[in-house]
């Protein structure tokens, strides 16, 4: 009888046990509080979380040089380090990217980042509910600039590349030609000319009356500065692009007479990279904005030379030609530093050197990106406190004076020279010189007009690659004047930079030039996962 | 019937006795003592007698009882009993905790003198197996087994340190020096690419997520579960290896209380030879220009006024304390055993510390005779003040330069060479608090239901909180953000086990036959608040988030789940011939519709050969045993929802300090996923000779690790990462040896020694079709170090051959045709080495001499290498330093050397120098010796403490390092498989030990 009880119980025990536990259910993921692709833009917030996400991921990947940048100092104006940790940046300098290059990757893979989350958004926004179509079409379009943008920056750093428009993984993407590149390009910039506001007006697209989301104006911009570089190298679709460029360019400079658009010069040229108008700076277009308290960026301490007091990384450094050529004025004054403090706290000319000679670098150093040493103070090169290495200055897209200087440059490389062309690059040289010079006149050949739009561009933006969109080396490149470069690198003269005082870069460029060098390597990791991309 | 009578029986049944089969003996004796008392009836005597050991000395506190009742008493401090009232008839069981217990016929005899043995590994001893146990004689598969006399003289604080070297077949690799720090432990090698080729590890039956939290003296045992026969019935988490410990339990008679402590006092072994201040001074103004540093600052360095020794100032004589009190005790139906712990470990970098507070119960208790229940609970808090230390960005920090603003009392940064916070300030102005509170509870119901059937209902409950808190001050560096964190992890398991058991003996026939039905569900919750810009940060630290500016904050939730249904059949023909099958189902919830379950089977089969007739006329092998088993396991070990593609999180602020919160599609649905499964083939020999003073085993083994769970790198133009698919296979072959043998044995000595040695060869078979892969990529260090190549093992180095400089002593390295360059490009990598051992070797060696107890334990492993990463960082200008450190990179340098043929190192303002971290140049070979534990202890008898057992001991644990490697360590690294980059030296330790025993 106890037995049979004890039985009973323990078969009872163990029914419950497994009743206990229903096995579906049981086993089955409920990834609670998770966001998934499928139940995405079900609602109108989803909009902005998305254009959230694809603005985090766009400062992301412009943080710090080595994201954004370092492809830039092929340029002219703009050199590094002869030895020391700079072999990532070196190797751009001397045209001779190699494919295990460690840094180069980042740039690569950072626009890559940016294109998946803008097709995010293109290919899945349409769907979201409650939400407007011009809602849905302005979010998109900001998706398709982004996009546009990425693939403006791949096309003139590596050429032909894959064109990846949707969110699957393809080992076997092809190269896609440079001018089909081009072609959606242009294609996306239509639709973002066609539905990004003119103005925003809420937080966080807008502040202080200002664009922080990409506009129309600076779409427009964009397409100035694409169609030029499509007239240029390699396409050389020459005039008839020169003039769609000074079309897109001219309705930027109307709309900022006619108050479409509320952009400005600001009067003095220091005010345009300083602290003071970092939050409010009403020449910039577009710009991409950092806050040490969510995303700081790391190009504060880039410029500095090693043996400079206040610290720094010594990462880039100013070309001696450049400094030499560059017009003197309050543009100079702010774009390098006018004097450099050494470890024991006194002022040099940049060209200072021990005796016998034993600086590392021996170079002008650029003054944009610095920050003071205290939080939200400008910077001071006579300070000697040592600057922090996380900054936040916005990372500043395009400038209206840019712009300025575009048209000037297409009106005349098609072949005309105009009052309104004159007119504006007048407004960037006066500033630059603190005085209305009025140095450019209609009696310029279109040839001369383009040039010194050119070379007002190329001081303009000296040493600033942060952006992304039109360096100095980027106006090279569309120019095809890398190779004059390489040339003068590698004879390397000796330059008079003060009386009696002669300097010369201290990077060495060797080899023979071809045209491969205009281009860098793809990055060997996707070679080995793509065979398509090997060259 | 008299005593000649009785004592003629006996003899004659004995004699008899010993000539049967094991399982006529069993009934034979079954038969007598049921009968025995019809046949014999006597008057209760007196028996008294004295208990020694078997080095003669006399034992006290053993516990004799009268087998059947509650009757009986302990030896007192000369090892002397009386015991009244004792029928003739009756049986004494002797037993003492460490010695085998003996039950002994009181017969007609009035004075028993009993000589209690150790308990050695021998052949009758019970291993725990999973879901049961069986005598290790009865074993088909491989386990290991290590007890704890094994370690008993060593003062091991982490559980791990148990089996490094001890368990053949097992490889434990410290990955750090730090206290707290994990532990590397691989079971027959590395099975996985891309998922935890971490071991399964049991604690009394239930799943546990690490053996942290334990106190290593409530070990009773640890067994490593090797081949699939034995790992099967763990199906899906079983591939890796199972390691099951068992803790003590209370033991039969008078409580027995022991009280230890000791302390311990480390140092690091070994340091860098960098540059003084004012040998790096110079070096600055030598490579990057006189004007580096000013003369003033330079007088300085020389006479030693200024100018930082960062080895010096960051390092420090740790001190530890432990202490543990163990009571157990209980009668014939209940055992208790309680314990305490506390440790209190300082590290050899400064400010960091360890405490662990853990408190166990252990209850067993026979309710009813067809009832018994046990019940386990152990608690444990732990916490570690400043966990971490950059040992990497202290070693190459500048000497020549100032600690800190003293106006501001901010830490300055390195101006010349490291770009990271300064390494002293990061821990003297920053803090931050890890706890971790453990809670688990085991109860099992054992229903004995018929004769040879049982049920065991199990149930386990983990709980584990994990609160951290840190604090980051605005003193760390100029310009710096002050901030606080506060974190909550929560995680909680359950585990439910009904185990059938029937075991059952018929004829020459033994089976025992086990089905059970397993669920588990762990669950985790997190919670964490930031914030930055603190105001009054000296009085807030990281307490008052109202006082942050800036605020972040997150939760998150996650469950997995597994169900499982397993079959075990044990069968024995006669001692001689053995089969065991296992069979375990799994379903498990991080995997996607039909993907669910997973089927693991496993047979073996063992053969022993002594017990055949043909071996009756030898005495030489006492068991000669083949065995043989095939099985296959699995590994899940992907993340809950990894398979769902869920959208990514970020958080940007638009240039404000505003949180908004976007979502973008960063990772694939993977819904094919499924388990990866391990196929596993063993072949094992067991010799037992020599009256078993010495037993052999050696086996061989293959594991096929087939369905990968493989993570897949996404091309970068497709935007990068990674995701899952079931494709690639790893293959590890192995041989493993363990001899355990007692060179002296006498009544004055003892010496136990114990040796094993296990080779693994690890080689790539598939990798999802792609000819290789690349990994430990260091875009600072120059790309990717480490190479995963179909036909290469796992953890191989991918480098640049480096071959010496060329006329400017630029680095020259070797193309892939053969040609030199200062420019090597990707396609000139080449495969050189590898990251784990593959030979490990343990030696163990106990001597005991009368009150005297010694122990020497050795580690070794060979056969592999360390990629010098610190090297590289100390004498490279490249990434994150921009200038160099060791003395050797300077005054050994090109650019200082007269005679270039002395340069060991390249010229550091030569623009062709490139330096690559994954080159040739800093791979070293890394196989090493250590003397992990060399103790001695000496045993004070009762009779002269008066009111306790002592033992006091001193012992040294890494005392030296026969190596060849010029890091601080061969044996840790800090990423990837053999990447020392700042890894954390283990240290040298002398410990100083006091066990009482009441």
């Amino acid at each position: 009888m106890k037995t049979t009880h004890k039985y009973t119980g323990v078969l009872l025990f163990m029914l419950l046990l497994l009743w206990m536990v229903s096995c579906n259910d049981f086993l089955t993921e409920d990834p609670k509080g998770r966001m998934a692709t499928q139940t995405f833009f079900s609602e109108r917030s989803d909009l902005d979380a998305s254009l959230n996400a694809l603005y985090f991921i766009v400062a992301d990947a412009q943080y710090a040089n080595h994201y954004t940048g370092t492809n830039f100092l092929a340029g002219d104006d703009i050199t590094t380090h002869p030895a020391s940790n700079k072999q990532s940046l070196r190797e751009h300098d001397q045209f001779g990217v190699s494919d295990n290059n460690a840094w180069m990757p980042y740039l690569w893979e950072q626009r890559w980042k940016i294109i998946k989350a803008a097709n995010f958004i293109i290919n899945n926004a349409g769907r979201t509910p409650e939400a407007s179509d011009e809602e849905i079409k302005s979010a998109i379009a900001n998706a398709s600039y982004w996009r546009a943008f990425a693939y403006f920056y791949l096309v003139t750093t590596w050429g032909p590349v894959p064109v990846m428009l949707e969110e699957e993984i393809n080992y076997d993407a092809q190269l896609q030609s440079v001018e089909k590149i081009y072609e959606l390009i242009i294609q996306d910039l239509k639709m973002a000319e066609e539905n990004c506001p003119a103005s925003y007006t809420k937080a966080p697209y807008a502040r202080n009356g200002m664009n922080i989301a990409v506009s129309q104006g600076a779409v427009k911009a964009t397409m100035a500065y694409v169609y030029m570089a499509m007239a240029g190298w390699p396409l050389n679709k020459g005039t008839e692009y020169y003039r769609l460029a000074a079309e897109k360019a001219k309705e930027v400079i109307d709309g900022v007479e006619n108050g479409t658009y509320y952009y400005t010069l600001l009067d003095e040229y220091w005010k345009v990279y300083s602290w003071e108008f970092n939050d409010n700076n009403p020449e910039v277009l577009l710009g991409v904005y950092y806050n040490r308290d969510r995303k700081s960026n790391m190009s504060s301490a880039c410029d500095f030379l090693q043996d400079m007091k206040q610290g720094g990384w010594g990462d880039t450094n100013g070309e001696i030609k450049f400094w030499k050529e560059f017009p003197e004025g309050p543009r100079k004054e702010a774009t390098y530093f006018p004097k450099i403090m050494l470890s024991d706290g006194k002022l040099y000319d940049w060209w200072y050197d021990t005796d016998p000679p034993s600086r590392a670098v021996v170079a002008p150093v650029f003054m944009k990106t610095v920050e003071g040493a205290v939080r939200g103070t400008e910077f001071d090169y006579s300070n000697p406190s040592r600057i922090s290495s996380s900054g936040e200055k916005q990372h500043q897209v395009i400038r209206l004076s840019q712009v300025y200087c575009w048209y000037a440059e297409a009106i005349g490389r098609s072949g005309q020279v105009n009052t309104k062309a004159i007119e504006v690059l007048n407004k960037v040289r006066n500033r630059a010189d603190g005085k209305e010079s009025n140095i450019y006149h209609s009696g310029m050949t279109p040839e001369e007009l383009a040039e010194a739009a050119y070379n007002e561009h190329g001081w303009e933006i000296a040493g600033y690659y942060w952006g992304g969109l039109a360096s100095r080396a980027r106006d090279m490149f569309r120019m095809y004047r890398y190779k004059d470069h390489f040339e003068f690198r590698k004879e390397n003269p000796l330059i008079e930079v003060a009386p009696g005082v002669f300097r010369k870069e201290g990077v060495p460029v060797t080899g023979a030039w071809d045209d491969g060098k205009m281009y860098i390597p793809y990055p060997y990791k996707d070679v080995i996962l793509n065979p398509n991309l090997k060259q | 019937m008299n005593h000649k009578q009785l004592y003629y029986i006996i003899s004659m049944i004995t004699r008899s006795l010993n000539q049967m089969s094991l399982l006529k003996k069993m009934r034979v004796i079954v038969f007598f003592l049921l009968f025995f008392p019809l046949i014999v009836w006597g008057q209760g005597t007196t028996v008294s007698g004295k208990v020694v050991s078997s080095d003669k000395q006399a034992l006290p506190g053993v516990t004799i009882v009268l087998k059947g009742t509650s009757t009986g008493t302990t030896s007192d401090i000369d090892g002397n009993f009386v015991l009244s009232g004792i029928p003739n008839d009756a049986v004494l069981i002797f037993s003492f905790v460490g010695m085998r217990t003996q039950e002994i016929a009181v017969g007609n005899r009035e004075i028993i003198d009993v000589v209690m043995e150790e308990e050695t590994i021998g052949l009758g001893e019970v291993v725990a197996i999973g879901y049961g146990t069986t005598k290790k004689s009865d074993l088909a598969g491989s386990v290991s087994s290590v007890s704890g006399k094994h370690f008993k003289d060593q003062p091991v604080k982490r559980i791990e340190d148990i089996l490094q070297g001890r368990a053949p077949g097992v490889e434990v690799t410290n990955l750090s020096g730090m206290p707290g720090a994990s532990v590397k432990v691989r079971v027959r090698g590395t099975t996985s690419i891309n998922k935890s080729s971490e071991p399964l590890y049991i604690v009394d039956g239930i799943v546990a997520s690490g053996l942290i939290g334990l106190n290593p003296s409530d070990i009773q045992s640890i067994e490593v579960l090797k081949d699939a026969s034995a790992t099967a019935i763990y199906g899906s988490r079983g591939a890796n290896g199972v390691i099951l410990v068992t803790t003590r339990r209370g033991t039969e008679g008078r409580m027995e209380i022991t009280f230890e402590t000791s302390i311990g006092v480390s140092r690091l072994m070994k340091r860098y030879d960098l540059l003084n201040a004012y040998e790096y001074a110079t070096a600055l103004n030598d490579i990057w220009g006189s004007s580096t540093i000013p003369d003033a600052d330079l007088k300085a360095y020389e006479n030693g006024t200024k100018g930082i020794d960062w080895q010096d100032i960051m390092t420090q004589t740790g001190i530890s304390k432990d202490y543990k009190l163990s009571i157990s005790g209980g009668n014939v139906r209940s055992r208790y055993l309680v314990s305490a712990n506390v440790l209190d470990q300082d590290a050899i970098t400064i400010t960091t510390n360890l405490k662990r507070y853990s408190l166990r119960a252990n209850i067993d208790s026979e309710v009813t005779p067809w009832l018994t229940m046990s019940a386990k609970l152990n608690a444990a808090r732990m916490h570690v003040h400043n966990g971490s230390v950059n040992l990497m960005e202290a070693i190459n920090y500048s000497p020549a330069m100032e600690m800190k603003n003293e106006e501001t009392g901010v830490y300055n940064k390195d101006p010349y060479n490291a770009i990271g916070n300064n390494p002293y300030g990061t821990r003297m102005a920053n803090y931050d608090d890890n706890y971790r509170y453990y809670l688990n509870a085991n109860g099992t119901l054992l229903f004995k239901i018929i004769d040879g059937l049982t049920l065991s209902v199990q149930g386990g409950y983990n709980y584990a909180h994990n609160p951290s808190y840190s604090f980051t001050s605005k003193l760390v560096a100029p310009g710096a953000i002050n901030g606080m964190r506060n974190r909550s992890q929560l995680s909680l398991f359950w585990q439910n086990t009904n185990n059938l058991t029937w075991q059952k003996t018929i004829g020459d026939h033994n089976i025992t036959a086990t089905a059970v039905w397993e669920t588990s569900k762990s669950q985790s919750a997190d919670l964490d608040v930031s914030g930055s810009n603190l105001r009054n940060e000296a009085v807030v630290g990281y307490w008052n988030i109202g006082n942050a500016d800036t605020k972040s904050e997150s939760n998150s939730y996650s469950d997995t789940s597994i169900a499982s249904g397993i079959a075990r059949v044990m069968y024995n023909f006669k001692g001689r011939y053995f089969l065991t099958g296992t069979f375990r189902a799994d379903g498990s919830s991080k995997f996607q519709g039909n993907n669910k379950w997973g089927y693991f089977p496993s047979a073996a089969v063992a053969w022993d050969l002594a017990k055949e007739s043909f071996m009756n006329n030898q005495d030489v092998f006492q068991q000669m045993k083949l065995r043989s088993s095939f099985g296959i396991t699995g590994n899940q070990g992907i993340d809950a929802y990894s398979t769902l593609g869920m959208l990514s999180a970020t958080s940007y602020g638009w240039g404000t300090s505003t949180d908004y919160v976007g979502y973008w599609g960063d990772s694939f649905a993977t819904p094919d996923v499924r388990w990866e499964k391990t196929y596993q083939y063993d072949v094992g020999l067991d010799f037992s000779v020599l009256s078993g003073k010495m037993n052999l085993t050696f086996d061989w083994f293959r594991k096929q690790s087939k369905d990968l769970l493989f993570k897949k790198e996404v091309p970068m133009y497709n935007g990068g990462g990674s995701f899952w698919v079931n494709q690639g296979e790893v293959k590890n072959t192995g041989v493993e040896f363990s001899v355990t043998a007692y060179p002296l044995k006498s009544s004055e000595v003892i010496w136990e020694t114990v040796f094993n040695a296990s080779y693994v060869k690890n080689e790539v078979v598939d990798l999802a079709g792609e000819d290789f892969i690349l990994d430990a990529t260091y875009s600072n260090y120059g790309g990717s170090m480490q190479i995963m190549k179909p036909g290469y093992p796992l953890g191989s180095f991918y480098l640049y051959p480096w071959k010496g400089f060329d006329d400017e002593g630029a680095n020259l390295y070797q193309k892939a045709d053969g040609s030199l360059t200062t420019s090597p490009t990707a396609a000139d990598q080449a495969i050189v080495g590898q990251g784990n051992p593959k030979w490990t070797f343990g030696w163990n060696n106990m001597v005991s001499w009368r009150n005297w107890s010694a122990s020497i334990f050795i580690n070794a492993a060979t056969g592999f290498d360390r990629l010098n990463l610190t090297r590289y960082a100390l004498t490279s200008m490249t990434g994150m330093y921009k200038f160099i450190t060791l003395r050797d990179a300077y005054f050994k340098g090109w650019d200082y050397v007269e005679n270039k043929a002395d340069a060991r190192y390249p010229s550091h303002t030569n623009s062709n120098t490139k330096y690559y971290g994954n080159s040739d140049m800093w791979l070293e070979n890394a196989s090493f010796l250590k003397l992990k534990n060399i103790s001695i202890a000496y045993r004070i008898p009762k009779q002269v403490v008066k009111f306790a057992d002592m033992q006091l001991s001193v012992s040294a644990q890494n005392l030296f390092t026969l190596t060849r490697y010029k890091g601080m360590d061969p044996e840790v690294y800090n990423a990837y498989s053999g990447l020392d980059m700042g890894a954390y030296p283990v240290p040298r330790t002398f410990t100083f030990d006091a066990r009482l025993t009441f």
